[in-house]
């Protein structure tokens, strides 16, 4: 069965665009154009709300605080242009989940709707994670690539992967590295971490790509190693 | 309480020595009467035969009968009657009179007589016919003494009588003299009170209505004061109906500009969307491709530039508060970096971010979102394909935090580093796109921070590009 979306928008040209891009991403969309008449549909039926908050009829802000009122507590992202009345921060007041400030790229809807239905649940500390061709069991203190240990790690470059691995394809900076991983009486410091990173990247063999230098930044454990990785 | 008191005080040093001056005077005149009138007394009751006597014997002169003489006098002429009663009368004066008799040369007969006061001297020796001054009795000045020629030589030349000083002692005159200033003190400062009150309740009026509130203007009585009431209350109604009229035009002009931006956003997301469809369906690499990408770093531009005109229109509000809410900054740090990715994709940079999973902060989201996003704009927008944009938020202290957007683009020149982001430069900014990079955005991105109590510092990124640096107070 699809996802449901129901979209509120008044502006045709803006309402079929993004009805368009949530339906080329597999969403079953209905797109309701004033407030009235988005206040009569049952809400309950739906997986989303993305929804415009000038609108005809009934303002977007009180079919928040409608549904709200009636403990529906579907997701509601909130489409705002206006940046003089806070629309977007009374919105959040009134248990909108979410906002996407106009003008924006179909990129960045899609984002913010994918996070609210398909959060990527990571958990901690349950047993050994899988990024990419690497394997990491922090428990058991060892390294699979491929499913074949790598030479062994110390407890630093352990700690950093372990880092790295928690939020994957997310950059990490150095200075939290650091923080996190280097003892702060031996005086550790960023070119000791990137000394640190270069031997784990050597003992991931095959998969050290995986370990991205991010420019400006720091480090990212990403599940596939691309031609961006320097 | 001032204006009384000055009054008062001014009433004080103004009326009391005029009051003191006025009963030394009334004494003055007292006794110089008194002096003229026994004077005379004395020269024309000594002619004839006491004159005779006295010549003979100065030492025991006057006797008696002398004294008494005029109380019998029967003489014919009724006005010459009263005429010498008057003067026996001035003679004995209310106290008991004494007399002495001086030769030509103004020397004593008799011991006991009073040393002349020298000014008395020096004026009878000059040919004065009556002299008179204060001399000792058991207090010092408290006796008058009056001298009068009676013959132009001989042994009996002058006469003086000494009796105790006529009149109330100068306490007894200055005393109601003080009584007067002080009643006039008091009854000064009493009037004053009604009209200090006026002024205070004027004062009072005029400042509750500069502090915004709606006050009348009290209007009382007809003198000068309720001119000037008339005309403060006159003044203050053309200030306000002024100031109205420019609310008025001012909330106008801002409904205006916040619709405008409200209208064209609309549109704006759809030409993107747009222009983003065109560029993929146009050949890789292609002049269409590159125009496609081109617009679409204008439409975004353009939608950044009413963004950051309605923020500036909230910050000149200077007597606006911010609206602060609990917002975690972390989430919004990608959120800003998702909503760039695009349009650094196709310019070719690479745009990370690296953030812990929440930092809370209490600030104004809108106008927090609308800086992190000119700061990021700006690094993409005159970065060069191939190049790089990173935002880094750490958290720093207790509950602070240090951010970070850096560029390897072609930065700014040193001297111009301290420059970026001044507030004077943002009207000049706002009509022209500099090339350096500076801008309305950064402008709005340095009154945010400032609005905040935040840091906002621009350094020279190594080997090249631009170091945005934000931190929080308690970073």
């Amino acid at each position: 069965m699809t996802t449901r979306i129901l979209l509120v928008e008044d502006d045709d040209a803006l309402g079929a665009q993004v009805r368009d891009m949530l339906r080329k991403d597999g969403f079953d969309v209905e797109w309701v154009r004033d407030g009235d008449r988005a206040a009569k549909v049952d809400v309950d039926g739906f997986a989303l709300v993305v929804l415009d908050l000038m609108l005809p009829g009934t303002y977007g802000l009180d079919l928040l605080k409608a549904w709200r009122g009636r403990e529906i507590a579907v997701p509601v992202l909130v489409l705002s242009a206006r940046q003089d009345t806070n629309d977007k921060v009374r919105a959040l007041k009134l248990g909108a989940d979410d906002y996407v400030t106009k003008p924006f790229f179909p990129d960045e809807l899609l984002a913010r709707v994918n996070a609210r239905l398909r959060r990527p649940e990571l958990r901690r500390g349950e047993g050994p994670v899988r990024i990419g061709r690497v394997e990491i069991d922090l428990d058991g203190r060892r390294v699979l690539v491929d499913g074949e240990p790598t030479p062994e790690l110390t407890k630093v470059e352990l700690d950093i992967l372990g880092v790295l691995a928690k939020r994957p394809g997310s950059a990490i900076s150095r200075r939290a590295l650091v923080d996190a991983c280097l003892d702060p009486d031996k005086a550790g410091s960023e070119r000791t971490l990137d000394v640190h990173v270069s031997r784990v990247r050597k003992k991931l063999g095959a998969a050290g790509g995986q370990l991205q230098t991010v420019w400006g930044i720091g480090y990212k454990l990403v599940a596939e190693a691309d031609a961006e990785g320097d | 309480m001032r204006l009384r008191l000055r009054l008062a005080v001014l009433l004080v040093v103004a009326v009391v020595p005029f009051a003191i001056a006025l009963a030394l005077l009334q004494g003055l005149l007292v006794r110089r009467n008194v002096a003229l009138a026994t004077g005379e007394a004395l020269a024309a009751r000594l002619d004839g035969p006491q004159h005779d006597r006295c010549e003979e014997s100065p030492e025991s002169w006057p006797e008696r009968a002398w004294l008494d003489g005029p109380e019998r006098d029967r003489g014919p002429n009724r006005e010459l009657r009263n005429e010498r009663r008057r003067r026996a009368r001035a003679l004995r004066g209310r106290g008991p009179a004494r007399f002495f008799v001086y030769d030509a040369s103004l020397v004593a007969h008799r011991s006991d007589a009073p040393e002349l006061p020298p000014r008395v001297r020096r004026a009878l020796q000059d040919g004065d016919e009556i002299g008179w001054g204060m001399v000792d009795g058991p207090n010092v000045h408290d006796h008058l003494l009056v001298i009068a020629r009676v013959a132009d030589g001989g042994r009996c030349a002058f006469v003086a009588t000494v009796r105790p000083r006529e009149g109330p002692p100068l306490a007894f005159t200055i005393v109601p003299a003080l009584a007067v200033s002080v009643f006039t003190v008091l009854l000064a400062v009493l009037a004053a009170g009604p009209l200090v009150r006026r002024v205070l309740r004027l004062t009072e009026a005029v400042r509750r209505a500069r502090g915004g509130e709606a006050v009348s203007i009290p209007i009382e009585g007809s003198d000068e004061l309720t001119e000037l009431e008339r005309a403060i209350a006159a003044d203050r109604a053309e200030l306000a109906a002024k100031v109205d009229a420019l609310q008025r035009r001012d909330a106008a002009l801002t409904s205006f500009v916040a619709n405008t931006t409200h209208d064209v956003m609309i549109p704006l997301t759809v030409l993107q969307n747009h222009l983003l469809a065109l560029e993929s369906r146009a050949e890789p690499k292609s002049t269409e491709a590159e125009l496609a990408a081109q617009a679409l770093g204008e439409a975004h531009y353009l939608g950044s530039l009413l963004q950051n005109l309605s923020a500036a229109a909230k910050l000149d509000d200077v007597d606006r508060p911010l609206d602060r809410v609990d917002m975690d900054l972390a989430d919004l740090v990608a959120r800003v970096a998702q909503r760039h990715r695009t349009l650094a994709q196709k310019k070719r940079i690479a745009l990370d971010f690296a953030a812990p999973e929440h930092l809370a902060i209490h600030a104004d989201l809108t106008l927090v979102e609308r800086m992190l996003s000119n700061l990021v704009h700006n690094a993409i927008r005159y970065g060069e394909p191939g190049g790089h944009v990173a935002i880094v938020l750490e958290p720093a202290g207790a509950s602070g935090f240090h951010l970070e957007v850096l560029d390897d683009g072609p930065g700014v020149a040193p001297a111009d580093l301290a420059r970026l982001g001044e507030r004077r430069f943002r009207s000049e900014a706002a009509r022209s796109r500099q090339p350096t990079g500076t801008g309305l955005g950064l402008a709005i991105a340095r009154e945010v921070a400032e609005r905040h109590g935040w840091t906002l510092r621009f350094e020279a990124n190594e080997p090249t590009g631009l170091r945005v640096i934000l931190e929080s107070a308690s970073a």
